[in-house]
Order: C-alpha cells, then sequence, then structure tokens
C-alpha cells in the first residue's frame, strides 16, 4: 500500500511528541500494526488551528512482498539536501523486539511522517515528510537497554513553493554571507496540493526576511525537536 | 590524476570510459562481511534450533502445569500444591531462557541484517562504476586499455582523458579507512585550493605562447568553498602535442594543469572538449625554365604549429622564407566560409595576387581561386588539379578562368578570373598553376603548385 502524503488514520495508535503538550510513544513498545487501508482525507477547515490537538510522528517501515508497519521511534534525524546531494534520515527503534518486522523488510523504505491528533474528534492529520532507501540497520545494546537504529538515504526533488513561518528561535549569519534559521518543524496544514513540509529549494519568508533554502537539519526526540534551515 | 580503462573510442578525441577505483579496501571489507555472514546465519540455526528446544520445554511444561492445577483443584493437598508451586517456578525460568533466546536470535539477526546491507551497498559500489563518455583532452586516436585521466578540479565528476600529473586512482569514501576518509575530508578544499590539480578556462587573449586564462568558477564539492586563487591567469604557457599555441584560439575552453601542483606554475594542455588536430600539409613551389631545368623551392611542409590568425580568418604560415613568396598563408578555419588572398612578391620576376575562397554546405565544397598577375610579360597560363586520393570521382573545373582545355582537370588559365573546383568532399588536392615569364636573359616557366591535405579538416577541423 502506497503511503499517502496526507490521511487520517484512526486505526492505530501512534507516538508522538511529548514537548509542546504532547505526548510520545505508549511506554512500552506496540505490536506491530499494520496501517489502515482505509484512508480517508481530513476535510481542511479554517478552525483547525484552534482545534486543541497533539503534535504526532510516524515512522513507517515497508517493503515489497509486506505489509507496511508502523515502528515505535523514540528518535529521528535527517539531513535534507538539494537534488544532486541525498538526504538522509535516521531513527531509533528502543528495544529489539521489532528485530524480525525489521530485517524482513531491510530492502524497504522508511516514511516519516508528521501531524496533528486533534483531541475532540480523534482525528489524525499526517503528511510525508520524507520517505527513503534503507542504507543500514544496526542495533545497539547496553547494560539495561537495547535499541535498533535504522538509517536511510533518498534523493529529494525539488518542487519549490514559497512558505511563510511564523516563529524562528534563532538566526545566524555568516561572514560569507550563508544564512541560517532555527525553527520547529512547521506545518502548514492551509498550504494547498499536500505539500505540506519545508525542503530544500523553497523560499521561507519570516518576519520580512526571506531566504532560499538548500539545507535543513531536523532532530526529534521524546524532549525536543529542532530544525536548522539554510542557505548559502 | 586518475585512472580509467578505454571501452570504446567514438573518433576525433572521444572515448567511452568506465574509471578504475582502487577498491583494496572494499574487497577486504566485502570478504570480511562475507566471512561474518556465513557465521551469523550458522549463529541464527543454532540459536533458532535451541529457540525450539526452549519452545518445547515451555509447552511440556505448561501442559503439566495445566494438569497439576486440575489435579490441585480436585484433590488440594499440600504435595500436590507443592508439584503445582514447583512447575510455575520451572515455567517462568523457561519463560525467561524463551525471552533471553528470543533477544539472542533477534540480535544475530540484525547484525546478519547489517553485514548483508553492508556488503550490498559496498558490492553496488564496485559494480554501479558505469561507462561514461570522455574527451581527450588532445586530439589522439586509437587509445586502447588503461590510460591516465584528468579529474577537473580534483573532483570525478568531470574526467576527461589526458596526461599530466602523476595517475593514481580514485577511491570511493566507502573505500577508505574512517580515520582515511575523515583525513581526506578535512584536507580535500585545501588541496584542491591551495595544491591544485587541474582547472577548466576559456583563452581571452593570445600572445604567441602564452594566453590570457579566465577561470571557470571552481567549488569543492565538501562545504561549496571556492577552490580558485584568482578568476584570471595570465602568461600561460601551452604545450600541446607538437603545434602548441597554433590549435588555439581566443574564446577556446581548455583544461589547464598545475606543474608541481603549483598555482604559480599553469599551462593550457588540452582542450575541454573537441579537441583541434594538430594539421598537416604540403605547399610546394617551385620554378622550371624552358628547357626543362626545375629550380625548386619546396616542397614545404606544414603543421599546425605553422597555423596561427584568428576566427573566422585561418592562417598557415610557414616559418621558412620562401624566395618567391614572402607572405604563405592559408587561414585555419573550423566553421562557416572562410575568404584566403595571398600576395607573392618577387623583386626579380614578377607581383602577383591570388585569391583563394573556400565555402562549404553539408559535405561538399566549392573552392573558387585566382591569381592576378601585374608582370605584362607573363604568357602560357595554364591550370590543373589532380585528385591525389581519388576521393572525388565528380570533381571538375569550370568558371571564367578557364580557356582551352588540356585534358581533363586541365586548362588554360585567364589571369585574373575565378576558376571553380566542384564537387570537392574530401581528401587530398594538388593544384598547379604556371605561367611563362620573359625575363632579361631568357625565359622563365614559373609553377606554383599548391598541394593541400585534408582540406575539409583543415577548413572545419575533424
Amino acid at each position: 500500500m502506497a503511503i499517502q502524503d496526507i490521511f487520517v488514520n484512526t486505526a492505530y495508535d501512534v507516538f508522538v511528541n511529548t514537548s509542546h503538550n504532547v505526548w510520545f510513544g505508549a511506554g512500552s513498545p506496540l505490536p506491530a500494526l499494520t496501517l489502515s487501508s482505509s484512508i480517508n482525507r481530513l476535510a481542511l477547515s479554517d478552525s483547525w488551528a484552534a482545534r486543541p490537538r497533539n503534535e504526532i510522528y510516524t515512522c513507517v517501515i515497508d517493503a515489497d512482498g509486506f505489509d507496511p508497519v508502523i515502528l515505535p521511534i523514540s528518535s529521528w534525524q535527517a539531513r535534507f539536501r538539494t537534488d544532486d546531494a541525498e538526504s538522509y534520515v535516521a531513527v531509533v527503534v528502543p528495544g529489539i523486539e521489532y528485530s524480525d518486522t525489521i530485517t524482513d523488510r531491510e530492502d524497504g523504505t522508511i516514511t516519516i511522517h508528521k501531524g496533528y491528533k486533534f483531541l475532540d474528534t480523534n482525528e489524525e492529520f499526517l503528511t510525508a515528510i520524507i520517505e527513503a532507501d534503507i542504507d543500514s540497520i544496526s542495533d545497539d545494546e547496553g547494560p539495561r537497554s537495547a535499541s535498533i537504529q535504522i538509517t536511510a538515504y533518498t534523493t529529494l526533488t525539488e518542487n519549490a513553493k514559497n512558505v511563510t513561518i511564523d516563529e524562528v528561535h534563532f538566526k545566524n549569519t555568516n561572514a560569507d554571507g550563508s544564512v541560517r534559521w532555527r525553527t520547529s518543524l512547521w506545518i502548514d496544514i492551509d498550504t494547498a496540493n499536500g505539500d505540506f513540509f519545508i525542503k530544500p529549494g523553497d523560499t521561507v519568508t519570516y518576519s520580512g526576511d526571506t531566504i532560499t533554502v538548500d539545507y535543513i537539519s531536523i532532530a526529534v526526540d521524546v524532549n525536543q525537536e529542532s530544525m536548522e534551515i539554510s542557505s548559502t | 590524476m586518475g585512472r580509467a580503462t578505454i571501452i570504446s573510442e567514438t573518433g576525433a578525441g572521444l572515448y567511452v570510459i568506465k574509471p578504475l577505483y582502487n577498491n583494496d579496501f572494499i574487497t577486504a571489507e566485502i570478504t570480511t562481511l562475507t566471512a561474518a555472514i556465513v557465521a551469523y546465519d550458522a549463529e541464527i540455526t543454532t540459536l533458532t534450533s535451541e529457540l525450539a528446544v526452549i519452545a518445547g520445554e515451555y509447552d511440556d511444561i505448561a501442559d503439566a502445569l495445566d494438569d497439576a492445577i486440575d489435579e490441585f483443584n480436585s484433590d488440594p493437598v499440600q504435595e500436590k500444591f507443592d508439584a503445582m508451586t514447583a512447575l510455575t517456578a520451572s515455567l517462568g525460568s523457561v519463560t525467561a531462557q524463551l525471552s533471553n533466546k528470543t533477544r539472542e536470535l533477534g540480535r544475530a539477526k540484525l547484525k546478519k541484517s547489517s553485514a548483508t546491507k553492508r556488503k550490498t551497498k559496498l558490492e553496488n559500489l564496485v559494480s554501479d562504476v558505469s561507462n561514461r563518455n570522455a574527451w581527450n583532452i588532445a586530439y589522439v586516436e586509437g587509445l586502447s586499455g588503461e590510460v591516465n585521466t584528468i579529474e577537473i578540479n580534483g573532483e570525478a565528476e568531470e574526467i576527461l582523458i589526458g596526461d599530466f600529473l602523476d595517475p593514481s586512482k580514485l577511491t570511493e569514501i566507502l573505500g577508505q579507512t574512517v580515520a582515511g576518509s575523515l583525513y581526506n575530508f578535512s584536507l580535500f578544499p585545501y588541496w584542491q585550493k591551495w595544491n591544485p590539480t587541474h582547472r577548466i578556462g576559456t583563452i581571452t587573449a593570445l600572445s604567441g605562447n602564452l594566453a590570457t586564462v579566465s577561470l571557470a568558477a571552481a567549488t569543492s564539492h565538501y562545504q561549496g568553498l571556492n577552490i580558485n586563487q584568482a578568476s584570471t591567469l595570465y602568461n600561460v604557457p601551452i604545450a600541446y602535442l607538437t603545434c602548441n599555441e597554433a590549435a588555439f584560439e581566443v574564446g577556446d575552453e581548455v583544461v589547464l594543469g598545475f606543474t608541481s601542483q603549483d598555482w604559480a606554475n599553469p599551462v593550457i594542455i588540452g582542450f575541454r572538449d573537441n579537441p583541434a588536430q594538430c594539421g598537416t600539409g604540403v605547399i610546394d613551389v617551385g620554378y622550371s625554365y624552358p628547357s626543362g631545368a626545375w629550380g625548386s623551392l619546396g616542397p614545404f611542409s606544414w603543421t599546425a604549429a605553422d597555423i596561427g590568425g584568428s576566427s573566422p580568418e585561418i592562417t598557415m604560415e610557414h616559418a621558412t622564407t620562401i624566395p618567391n613568396i614572402s607572405t604563405n598563408k592559408l587561414q585555419k578555419y573550423r566553421g562557416g566560409v572562410v575568404s584566403y588572398s595571398q600576395t607573392t612578391s618577387s623583386t626579380l620576376i614578377f607581383t602577383v595576387t591570388r585569391t583563394i575562397d573556400y565555402s562549404y554546405s553539408g559535405g561538399v565544397f566549392t573552392l573558387k581561386f585566382k591569381q592576378t598577375n601585374t608582370e605584362a610579360s607573363a604568357t602560357n597560363w595554364q591550370v590543373s588539379v589532380v585528385d591525389t586520393d581519388s576521393l572525388n570521382p565528380t570533381l571538375s573545373l569550370s568558371g571564367p578562368g578557364l580557356g582551352t582545355q588540356y585534358a581533363p582537370l586541365h586548362y588554360q588559365y585567364i589571369p585574373g578570373q575565378y576558376v571553380n573546383i566542384n564537387n570537392y568532399t574530401d581528401g587530398r588536392l594538388y593544384i598547379q598553376i604556371q605561367c611563362q615569364v620573359n625575363i632579361p636573359g631568357g625565359g622563365l616557366n614559373q609553377i606554383i603548385n599548391y598541394d593541400f591535405d585534408n582540406i575539409k579538416e583543415a577548413i572545419l577541423g575533424p
């Protein structure tokens, strides 16, 4: 089943970020869950921003011959580059209970989604941030815990768009004129055509300043999320 | 700097190559990973068997416990309670073993998966080296086997065939040790800028063997750093095959090499694409007396080293002074229509002016020439053309410059009028113009032979 850019799915639980009054995970790892085959588009509403909601992230692993499965993740990181360079994403899956699920799909892909779970209707709005081919799988084991790390690469296709953001925590301008803005992982549900996330090549405006993004660095875990967008 | 294998030759300096990589490290790692995967397979087989045994024990104990519970329920005595308790403890122990063994099996599968993915990636790196088109920086044909290559800016993105600095081999970053790749990563932009290898530039001025070159922008793929120390290089010498600067024109996109990787010592070593050929040819000039005595002034062989001038004109200037010809020019040209005029003077005999026009359209040339005599006593003009290589079976002459026909392609010539050489497509032409001049002491036949080889190549380029 293809992962849609935007869908509403209420058939499974998800792991969410605890920052910004949201929660991340249900404690112990969840059993492997199959994505619902019924995908319903969320009716976009002008009132969505005012609705109580949690920020949520999901990681879906998929491969030919296997059903897509949502993996429980404790963190993920990514580096987005422009067309001619590979973009990278890595996720950490706590425990090793998902070893069979992952090794079965070692030649597949992982897809990171971000979205919101609306508390009034329990609906979820998810948009795919990146889908990448699995490059490596490794296990890390400590005295009392273990985890699996999956790294994946892909080449993003530029589809330049204009995005206006209203939140920048940190701005840096280097001597060579390159600019770096630290912001949140911005999703604008009202943006048309399902391309909700900032990608390299986009023109981003904040408080009257505009940059063309050519590199994005993302780090998300249960306690924080950070995205830096930069231009040369 | 690198090496490649010639796969095929397209012609005129263009080849299909396969770059050669140093895969020593990768090959060794693939061997190690292959052995590890075999070991993991064995471990997985063992763990799976052990897990099955433990699972069997679990089932047996669970069944026994079910029976013990039933027995205790039907006859609740201490002995049966103790038996039930003992089986419960055993089940707990086996459950822990089951859990631990399952985790061991999971880890083994993950390690095998990790090793398999790594091995596949390395194997793909080796097998994914694809053939690519590559120009030789010089007009050299007939290459085969392994050749040296030039990586522009030290990057693998643009590879040309050429030989300048000591050859080595490209190495994938995953084909290096971690320390080696980090070292390379750290120093890469540094040596690109301060120990330069090759650059692309455009000739903006030529003076003798020295050129002014405007460098193409060059950035390192690490951090996008500018690796040029300057945007323009001046007084850059040209070292190209046997003809050096004669092969180049202002506007040519050229390849520069830096001797000893020193920015202060650039050399133009070739073309980025479509390298020019060092041309060759012969002009044979001589004269004879009515008695038949031959006074040879040639033949004068010329090469591209004798070529100068600038587009749209082409000049072939022979370094040797020809007694009866003070200026000896054939304009080198690479496209379009060219006019060629030449003035020949002799203080002893006479002065003539020759004009040869070339035009070319889709494979067929019309060569047009005339010769004007300023010496009234010159008589008995004749012109003949020989298709030396017999590549032009329909070659013919026409035009107002022709008088009586003496033989095929041999006519009386009317000075000052044009002669057209029709249907020329390729090969060598031998054009002879002859006149007789009466001078004190006896008549003199001056014969000027033009023996042009590769006219097409000389005019259009290969």
